[in-house]
């Protein structure tokens, strides 16, 4: 047999193919921001483990960080949940980002106790890839166990905490710290690694999250908007 | 060629006494009570009693003299049937035909089964493996009658200490058994003693016509039976539609803990009934009976028809463990039962050789059944897009697997949106919240909704705050009121 009528014969895809298996997939998540990229460990997202976002102020862009990460877990079956978010994700803007709004699920719970239930049966689940949560005074134990049962069933935790949480030790293998300052408009989206695998510490840098919108020069100015009420607008 | 005639019967003879007795420490002396003549006396006790010297027959006052601590119950027909319904789906893997008779005994044809199991020393072998799994003391005979073989099974002794025995007979020994296991009327008893005959084959030595005369058709009947020239008259057992089991306690149950155990019993009772009608199941019904309360009742829906897999118990009830997590015992529980009264057909599937690791090692629907067990039905939801513009009503939450994809074409929206709208402070015709804001982009106007009494006029702005943060702010038409959205995060 030739080489070319076996070409022919992988081509017509009707032999199933050991490679072609979604099995052998990386084990990195790719951030959708290259110089991100390049400060993560295995230049991308983990796909397992804690990962904690520190900053104190929501609306700086700290959801949008991670929109290109949750689009391509919601490619894959399973889902990305939300465990008690502090206002409702808005399915919309989820959609904008094209994060496949079937694969996530919002969960309510009624205590802590619960909540905590709830983490860990998820992280243990091989069936959830990604786990959004807002932890609120849980001890380094507790953490730990969500650690444990994040690395055991393959799911990403993501943890959003004040900066306040800082100065405490985590087990978390990543955590970033997250920061805007009104002054520097133009600078994106602060970001400085504060605990990584593999490598130190990395100096404060910035991505252009938000930066369309930021610099939109159409800022209308409302004196003269007064004027101007009854004009009519997108729809 | 006919295959020979051939019967099991597994007499049950504690039945009575043992579906109260599984649930009991073996030490705490027990009997059942029965009325005989006006007087009550003991039906059967436990070994803890017969130990102290209670035996059935004792009058219930001698009985409490012996052991005032004694446990007395009367007997319960109702969970007596219920029990050998249940042996009659465990026997159905032995002979397909099973007749039921004094709630106390089991008929299995199996004369048609021999040959699947090559020869009937193999087909012994065969019952003598299956009988670790019965929970009752239990006396099994194979005879060549049907009535002969509940006769002898009746008859046999069961060695000390064991609760299984299985033997075979050829109708040549019911010659020596005793006139009285007969069931017939007392007046033919004492008939039949007074004409001088004790065994069976004193009667069987006896010319027919004569003692047709004497006891009539239906002692001829019965007679013919136990040779096994006349066939069975029993009605035969059909497997029921639904399942319904009840346990009842000696001892209340005060802890929820100590439920789990007579549960899983139930649940793997329910397997073997589902795995016998090839059935899926989508809800389990739980009834807890209390002594001075209302039953309460317990629901465990599944996400899934789910079939009887090799794990099915285990899962169940781990299920049941995490639904009763969420409960209170208000009193103590006296009574449990088991129900489920509709089930689906099973409908086997293949799995795919190849498959991935990961999707073999768990489904969501494993997940969201222990998920909603725990949290309650309502805690997971999905979202929804829905087509309006009213920003409030562009998404709905929905029950978890009817979320519906849909493309909206919006101008950019906000990740979060606030529960309700929060007024805002106006100075200076300027929005503010602990500082000002910046207007960047807008308005948007969305002018909506006068169809349903849910109207809105708004201007949407998108205002960067002094700490850098961006919110979606609107501004209403009529009053100029500004409240705060949104977060642009």
């Amino acid at each position: 047999m030739h080489a070319n009528d076996l070409e022919k014969l992988l081509s017509t895809r009707k032999i199933w193919r050991a490679s072609r298996h979604p099995s052998a997939e990386g084990c990195s998540l790719d951030s959708g921001h290259p110089l991100l990229n390049q400060h993560l460990p295995d230049e991308g997202w983990p796909t397992s483990g804690l990962t904690e976002l520190l900053c104190d102020q929501a609306g700086i862009g700290e959801l949008s960080l991670l929109g290109p990460a949750l689009m391509q877990l919601s490619q894959k079956q399973g889902w990305i949940v939300w465990i008690d978010p502090p206002y409702w994700p808005y399915a919309p803007a989820l959609a904008q980002q094209g994060i496949d709004l079937s694969r996530v699920v919002l969960l309510k719970t009624q205590s802590q106790t619960e909540q905590l239930w709830a983490l860990e049966t998820l992280l243990k689940a091989t069936y959830c890839h990604a786990v959004l949560f807002w932890p609120k005074h849980y001890s380094p134990k507790a953490l730990r166990r969500l650690q444990v049962a994040s690395r055991h069933g393959n799911s990403w935790g993501i943890a959003f905490r004040p900066l306040s949480c800082q100065s405490q030790a985590s087990p978390a293998p990543l955590r970033i710290r997250l920061c805007r300052s009104a002054q520097q408009e133009q600078a994106g989206l602060g970001v400085e690694i504060l605990k990584r695998p593999g490598a130190w510490a990395s100096p404060t840098f910035h991505l252009p999250i938000q930066n369309e919108i930021r610099t939109t020069n159409s800022s209308p100015d409302l004196a003269l908007r007064k004027n101007t009420t009854g004009v009519l607008t997108t729809l | 060629m006919k295959h020979s005639s051939h019967y099991l019967c597994f007499y049950f003879p504690y039945l009575p006494l043992e579906i109260f007795t599984l649930e009991l420490q073996s030490n705490t002396p027990f009997a059942l009570e029965q009325r005989k003549n006006k007087r009550r006396c003991i039906l059967l006790c436990n070994a803890a009693a017969q130990s102290l010297g209670i035996h059935s027959g004792m009058s219930i006052n001698q009985a409490y003299a012996l052991c005032p601590a004694l446990l007395l119950k009367h007997e319960d027909l109702a969970q007596q049937k219920q029990a050998l319904q249940q042996l009659a789906i465990w026997s159905y893997e032995i002979s397909p035909s099973i007749f039921l008779k004094n709630n106390q005994t089991l008929i299995l044809e199996v004369g048609s089964c021999l040959k699947m199991h090559g020869s009937l020393d193999d087909f012994l072998l065969f019952l003598a493996k299956r009988s670790h799994q019965l929970h009752y003391t239990c006396k099994a005979v194979i005879a060549q009658s049907a009535s002969g073989a509940y006769l002898l099974a009746k008859h046999l002794q069961l060695p000390e200490k064991q609760v299984f025995q299985l033997q075979k007979f050829n109708l040549n020994a019911l010659h020596h058994l005793p006139l009285s296991l007969m069931e017939i009327m007392p007046k033919q008893q004492e008939k039949l003693e007074g004409m001088g005959l004790s065994t069976l084959g004193d009667l069987f030595d006896l010319p027919k016509a004569s003692l047709h005369q004497r006891f009539g058709e239906e002692f001829m009947r019965q007679l013919e039976e136990i040779k096994g020239n006349a066939i069975l008259q029993l009605p035969a057992f059909i497997l029921p539609e639904t399942f319904s089991r009840t346990v009842s306690f000696i001892e209340e149950l005060e802890q929820v803990e100590q439920l789990i155990f007579p549960l899983q019993r139930l649940v793997s009772e329910l397997c073997d009934y589902l795995l016998l009608r090839q059935k899926t199941l989508r809800q389990l019904k739980i009834t807890l009976g209390f002594r001075e309360r209302n039953d309460e009742y317990l629901y465990l829906g599944l996400s899934q028809n789910r079939p009887a897999t090799n794990n099915f118990v285990k899962e169940m009830t781990a299920l049941l463990r995490l639904k009763f997590n969420n409960y209170t015992l208000h009193q103590a529980v006296i009574k449990l039962s088991l129900d489920v009264c509709h089930f689906f057909p099973l409908q086997q599937q293949s799995d795919d050789l190849f498959a991935p690791q990961k999707s073999s090692k768990e489904s969501p629907q494993a997940l969201l059944d222990q998920l909603q067990a725990r949290l309650g039905p309502q805690a997971l939801q999905s979202m929804a897009l829905h087509e309006d513009h009213r920003p409030e009503r562009t998404f709905s939450l929905q029950p978890l697997g009817h979320s519906q994809a849909g493309v909206l074409l919006l101008p950019e929206r906000p990740l979060w949106l606030l529960n309700a709208p929060r007024p805002l402070v106006v100075l200076n015709q300027q929005p503010r919240m602990n500082g000002p804001f910046r207007l960047l982009k807008g308005p948007e106007r969305i002018a909506s909704g006068w169809w349903d009494h849910a109207p809105i006029q708004r201007d949407y702005f998108i205002a960067q705050h002094l700490s850098g943060a961006l919110y979606w702010l609107f501004q209403t038409q009529e009053e100029k009121r500004w409240y705060l959205h949104g977060i642009f995060s």
